[in-house]
């Protein structure tokens, strides 16, 4: 039974991320994997579903977004707030219960913001919607750091750049969320890198999706063949939005202490890359690329002091290999020869 | 360190010491400004107030340099009255050397992209790729100039913002290099004055930000104003909006 083109590539995209599950979690039971990477499994997925994201922003939609940074942070820490407030107004003890519902929480804002940030963002072409994601992303980081929440009983105080707030103190400013309940599980992460695939991937094979990639392609066609530009690019924007937020919400509830400042401009630099290497527009290539570059520094750790040097060299060596005419000739010769075809939904975006 | 014979007299004054400091070549040393005298009071006034009590005075001089240098200054300031008198005018004593760089080197950059040979290549690569390679433009060595050149101003610019603010650390360019990105969209991509002027506003409203409306602030206000004007003029203040041929 032939299969077509897109039920390969989905079936490699949930392939790897079960294989790779499984190996993982018998690794746990083993006992034979070492700390610093289970510590390292959380963020691991957290990375992948962020960098998801970004491709379906950069690969299928076809606009760079400087700031998805920005939609994590606002994630991780409304994420943060909504698990406390759950523990102690709502008594919900049970921890999975609390983690499903503050990504919930996460996603809807950080959604919530998308809408917002995209109406004045999507209206720009090219290199100037680059910059106001990156200027969005600086502003909400700022923003942050000047908020302080407390949570007294029941009741939430919430204050701008005013520190003396009554009960406990969930969210102190500069110094962002301390004393944060750990309750991401690994297992949870793979769920949502699950939900994250079944999503994305759902819409790209759509009706909408393959409108997504007509305004990416070629605007004006697309415009005159009656798509809408303006609905289809926000919809891949906003979701790409509040799957960010999930993933922040799971990020922030990993960490004991969280400020804003973990999510600068770097961060979304970061992910950007991670969608790079994998191929813009290349799901699978974003989920193997996000996982190998998360644990390239532990693996490393070989080199001390030359860690983030090598580190570097080795991205630029990648980039280069990867993008030699030669070589890519004759993957693609070896695969074509082979009689299947593993070609990204993202060819498009070549020229 | 090359000074012979270095004698140092200590004399007491109200609240400290006063050291006499005199050597061979020591005059020289010191300079037209008394900088080195003024370290050398400054490290000392360091050593002797470590420890919990009344301040500790301590004043350095060789040879009569400061009661030379405050008649110098005297004069100075004396001659500088004497020519806004005169003239009407202000004067100021040390030149804007930042400004004028930037002036001179955005003069020179239009001049560079627009009139000579290597300028018109990079616009005519920015424009089609395809088009000038088949009219005999190198458009790799092209793109490299491009860098090169780019690179060598971000290189002058690190050096007068340290002239400016003295710490130095490896990750000291990152911010400016945001700002930078900012600032030449702000007076829109393609046009060079545009960039000059993008970035001398973007720096006054952050300073005026920072100082009069909220300090933590400042950054996001920066980055709002970005936003607002963009809004309005999708291209940027000097931008030419780009028209798509179908």
């Amino acid at each position: 039974m032939k299969l077509k083109k897109n039920a390969v590539n989905n079936i490699i995209c949930y392939g790897i991320v079960i294989v790779a599950f499984i190996i993982c979690q018998a690794m746990i039971s083993n006992g034979s994997m070492t700390r610093s990477l289970k510590g390292q499994m959380v963020p691991i997925c957290v990375y992948i579903v962020m960098a998801v994201s970004l491709n379906l922003v950069v690969g299928i939609s076809g606009e760079l977004s400087l700031g998805h940074a920005g939609f994590m942070s606002i994630g991780a820490f409304s994420g943060i707030i909504g698990a406390a407030w759950m523990r102690s107004a709502l008594g919900v003890e049970n921890e999975t219960l609390r983690l499903i519902l503050s990504m919930i929480v996460g996603g809807a804002f950080a959604g919530i913001f998308g809408v917002l940030i995209g109406i004045p963002v999507l209206r720009l072409r090219g290199d100037y919607l680059a910059i106001v994601t990156l200027a969005f992303g600086e502003i909400i980081r700022n923003v942050l750091n000047c908020f302080y929440f407390s949570l007294e009983g029941n009741r939430l105080h919430v204050a701008f750049n005013n520190p003396n707030l009554p009960g406990t103190i969930l969210l102190n400013g500069p110094n962002g969320a301390k004393d944060v309940a750990k309750i991401s599980t690994f297992p949870a992460g793979f769920v949502l890198i699950l939900f994250t695939l079944f999503v994305v991937l759902n819409l790209i094979n759509s009706r909408s999706g393959r409108a997504i990639m007509a305004t990416r392609d070629n605007r004006i066609a697309a415009e005159a063949m009656g798509i809408n530009v303006t609905k289809y690019k926000m919809m891949a924007f906003v979701t790409a939005a509040v799957l960010a937020g999930m993933a922040g919400a799971l990020y922030g509830l990993n960490f004991s202490t969280v400020a804003a400042s973990k999510f600068k401009f770097d961060t979304s630099i970061l992910v950007l890359v991670f969608v790079v290497l994998g191929g813009i527009g290349n799901i699978w290539g974003s989920i193997v690329a996000a996982a190998l570059l998360t644990v390239l520094p532990e693996l490393l750790r070989a080199f001390s002091d030359y860690r983030m040097l090598v580190y570097a060299i080795v991205l630029i060596l990648v980039m280069l290999v990867t993008n030699n005419p030669m070589i890519r000739g004759l993957v693609n010769g070896l695969f074509r020869r082979k009689g299947a075809s593993a070609q990204a939904q993202g060819g498009g975006a070549d020229e | 360190m090359g000074v012979e014979n270095v004698t140092i007299d200590v004399t007491e004054i109200e609240n400290g010491i006063s050291l006499e400091i005199n050597g061979d070549g020591f005059a020289e040393m010191i300079g037209a400004k008394g900088e080195l005298l003024d370290s050398l009071q400054y490290l000392a006034s360091l050593v002797c107030n470590k420890v919990d009590r009344e301040y500790f005075r301590i004043t350095t001089d060789s040879n009569g340099f400061r009661e030379r240098r405050k008649k110098q200054l005297e004069e100075l300031a004396a001659k500088i009255a004497n020519n806004v008198k005169r003239s009407g005018r202000s004067s100021a004593l040390e030149p804007m050397l930042t400004i004028i760089a930037n002036i001179v080197i955005m003069v020179a950059l239009t001049l560079f992209t627009g009139r000579t040979k290597m300028g018109k290549a990079m616009r005519a690569v920015s424009e089609d790729k395809g088009a000038a390679e088949l009219m005999g433009i190198n458009v790799n060595r092209t793109i490299s100039v491009t860098f090169a050149i780019g690179s060598a101003l971000a290189a002058i610019a690190g050096v007068l913002l340290c002239s400016a603010y003295p710490t130095l650390q490896p990750t000291t360019g990152s911010m400016p290099g945001i700002k930078a990105f900012t600032a030449a969209v702000f007076g829109g991509i393609g046009s060079i004055p545009g960039a000059m002027i993008g970035g001398l506003l973007l720096g006054i409203i952050e300073i005026l930000g920072k100082a009069y409306i909220s300090t933590e602030l400042g950054d996001a206000i920066v980055f709002a104003v970005l936003i607002v004007v963009l809004l309005f003029k999708p291209a940027g203040l000097l931008g030419k909006p780009i028209s798509e041929k179908v």
